[in-house]
């Protein structure tokens, strides 16, 4: 949203506001740029595994043994590799950027000039971080789905448990692991937002964001500090993994969007509080 | 003023947030007190729960005051496949079960690990074991006689307890004629000349009523246990959790039991499994006596001598005469690795190595006798003269 709006009368087109960031952060070549990173996470797996003709089972991450059997668990090896790092780190960088890009550029004024209101134009901001969150996931997956169906022999997929599902089966638990994902990244993306308010440097913004999901894996690493555990926002990334057992675990899906609830209602309540009291002055 | 308006959200939401945890876990411990009952009628109410059909979620807990290690990134195989790393796992580590049981005769277990599972599949006399890291399925084909026997799955490591293990061990044949009523008689009877007994009922597990069974050893300072507690779903009569209390410890050393239970039957295909393509399969067949019969025992008993028990009750020592453990595994000389991992967890005594752990002790002599026990490391290197 680097260009202002024309003013036009709130609740005539409704989402018109929100088209306008979606279509602004996905036609910026960053935003590209990091979703074609993340796509190249599940090519570069495949090809490294179609070359060397892979490790022996049980080392390196979960499910890379499996791929020379079967492909479509390179989506799977892509999003166990990239929910330490690049994904929160893609996040950040979109959440981060939220509010303080549009102040560092000096538009968030023109943007307040419009009768959008602060609260809607966070609220949109917010919501531009989270659907990025979503293509984030599924660009891998997808992706690598694909790749994995071009260079490997692909079939019924065994489960965790040991037991195989038919084609039908796995496309809803792969739809449903993209929905896992993004859905454990949305209080990250909250606290991206609500920091990414308090700064007029985006980058300053989007380090502190990532440093955070770094500083709360290190403590999920930690037994000493098991007592914190459940209360990490990064605690549940890994158990995606619960949607490939039969039959489904659903729990670590409804505690998930529990704490993921929490961290939205904290950190957006605070980033309202902020952004709704602070002098915008670039 | 209409600065501090606008913050006010800011200042409830965390106060909403913590509020909805705190009062989350009361509204679901609204569960009725059950009739009083004795010890027996507790223990029998156990007995009849035999046949129960039900799923659920069980979790193991320990504290058992050996180091604690990092679990490291994703999917990491934590402890590898060195034999002493994987029960230092065990021991150390929080582990979560999937159960599914219909009867006695149908069981399912599924260790949930971090991107992995391992599970024990049971339906008649068929026993499969998967492990999703190894890709490794064995297939167990039961006697008639040894599936017809007890139908309780075993979920981990079941707490070392002298008193009720022994009476069970002892007489399985003649148990199985017995009524829950006499059974619960007996068990009682052989605990109570080392062990208090008490029974509460208010408490609940896994938002069931419960009734506790505490067993306190009559010992005091002889054993490390404190106490065990048995806690027993009021309605079924099933044991929904497991806690054992170290002398001195805050924490419960070993704890496990139900965090979530449905008494429904589960569907009956998950039951029947059929290893995955690319899994390796190994078929064994259990032996048509059991192990314990004399035939079978026979041509092994001079390389398996057999442990002297010294003392009775809670503090109970068991002595492993010298190759009793070397022949259990092939190779004499442990590894590299596992003999540093050893030396780390062990501490030198005269005479030998000693661990401790807040639950047990165990004396390596260096002439190769093991003396364990659930006491102090002090009785056991009196128990050597």
């Amino acid at each position: 949203m680097s260009r202002a709006e024309p003013a036009r009368a709130p609740g005539a087109r409704p989402f018109a506001l929100l088209g306008s960031e979606l279509a602004t952060l996905f036609r910026r070549r960053r935003t590209i740029a990091m979703l074609g990173a993340l796509a190249l996470v599940p090519i570069l797996i495949a090809i490294a595994v179609r070359v060397t003709s892979a490790g022996s089972s049980g080392r390196g991450p979960a499910f890379l043994s499996d791929i020379t059997q079967n492909g479509l668990f390179v989506g799977f090896t892509a999003l166990t590799v990239s929910i330490p790092l690049f994904l929160p780190l893609t996040i950040g960088v979109v959440a981060g950027d939220t509010i303080a890009g549009e102040a560092s550029l000096g538009t968030l004024r023109y943007l307040l000039v419009a009768p959008a209101g602060r609260l809607r134009l966070l609220g949109v901001k917010y919501l531009g971080a989270a659907v990025f969150a979503i293509a984030a996931s599924a660009v891998i997956v997808v992706v690598g789905i694909g790749i994995g169906a071009l260079l490997f022999p692909i079939g019924p997929v065994t489960l965790l448990s040991g037991d195989t599902i038919g084609a039908g089966d796995f496309a809803l638990r792969a739809l449903l692991m993209i929905g896992y994902v993004s859905m454990s990244l949305l209080g990250f993306a909250a606290i991206g937002t609500f920091i990414s308010t308090l700064t007029t440097v985006p980058v300053g913004a989007m380090a502190a964001t990532v440093v955070l999901a770094a500083a709360s894996q290190i403590m999920d690493a930690l037994p000493q500090l098991s007592a914190v555990h459940p209360w990490l926002f990064t605690h549940d990334w890994f158990a995606f993994g619960d949607l490939l057992r039969n039959p489904i675990s659903w729990d670590s899906y409804a505690q998930n969007a529990v704490l993921q609830l929490g961290y939205i209602v904290v950190f957006g309540s605070l980033a309202i509080g902020r952004f709704t009291t602070t002098d915008v002055l670039s | 003023m209409n600065k501090n308006v606008k913050w006010l959200p800011a200042i409830l939401a965390p106060v909403l947030v913590i509020g909805a945890v705190v009062a989350a876990p009361a509204v679901a411990r609204a569960a009725s007190t059950p009739p009083d009952k004795t010890a027996q009628q507790v223990l029998a109410l156990i007995a009849t729960a035999k046949d129960a059909a039900y799923s659920g979620t069980v979790e193991q807990h320990s504290d058992l005051g050996l180091p604690q290690l990092p679990t490291a990134g994703p999917g990491s195989s934590a402890g590898g496949s060195d034999a002493t790393a994987q029960i230092l796992d065990l021991l150390t580590a929080d582990h979560t079960a999937r159960v599914f049981v219909d009867g006695a005769s149908k069981q399912r277990v599924q260790v949930l690990d971090k991107l992995a599972e391992r599970d024990v599949i049971r339906n008649g006399s068929e026993v499969w074991t998967y492990d999703s890291k190894t890709k490794k399925a064995n297939r167990i084909t039961l006697s008639a006689r040894s599936s017809a026997g007890s139908g309780t799955p075993i979920i981990g490591p079941v707490p070392n307890d002298p008193d009720t293990s022994t009476p069970g061990g002892s007489a399985t044949p003649e148990l199985q004629t017995l009524s829950p009523a006499q059974l619960a008689d007996r068990a009682i009877q052989a605990i109570t000349p080392s062990t208090y007994v008490a029974v509460t009922s208010t408490a609940s597990v896994a938002g069931r009523a419960v009734y506790e069974l505490e067993l306190t050893p009559k010992t005091g300072s002889a054993t490390l246990v404190s106490h065990v507690v048995l806690s027993v779903d009021a309605a079924t009569g099933l044991p929904l959790r497991v806690v054992v209390d170290a002398r001195g410890q805050k924490a419960d050393a070993f704890s496990v039991g139900f965090s979530s239970i449905d008494f429904s039957t589960p569907a009956a295909s998950l039951f029947r499994f059929t290893p995955p393509t690319g899994a390796t399969v190994t078929t064994h067949t259990a032996p048509a006596t059991s192990p314990t019969k004399k035939p079978h025992a026979a041509p092994n008993a001079a390389a398996h001598p057999k442990p002297t028990v010294t003392g009775t009750g809670w503090d109970t020592i068991v002595e492993l005469p010298a190759g009793a453990t070397a022949t259990k595994g092939s190779s004499p000389t442990p590894s590299a690795t596992q003999s540093k991992l050893l030396d780390e967890l062990t501490t030198a005594v005269p005479g030998g190595r000693a661990l401790q752990t807040s639950l047990l002790s165990v004396l390596l002599l260096d002439d190769g006798r093991v003396l364990v026990g659930s006491v102090p490391i002090a009785s056991l290197e009196s128990a050597v003269q």
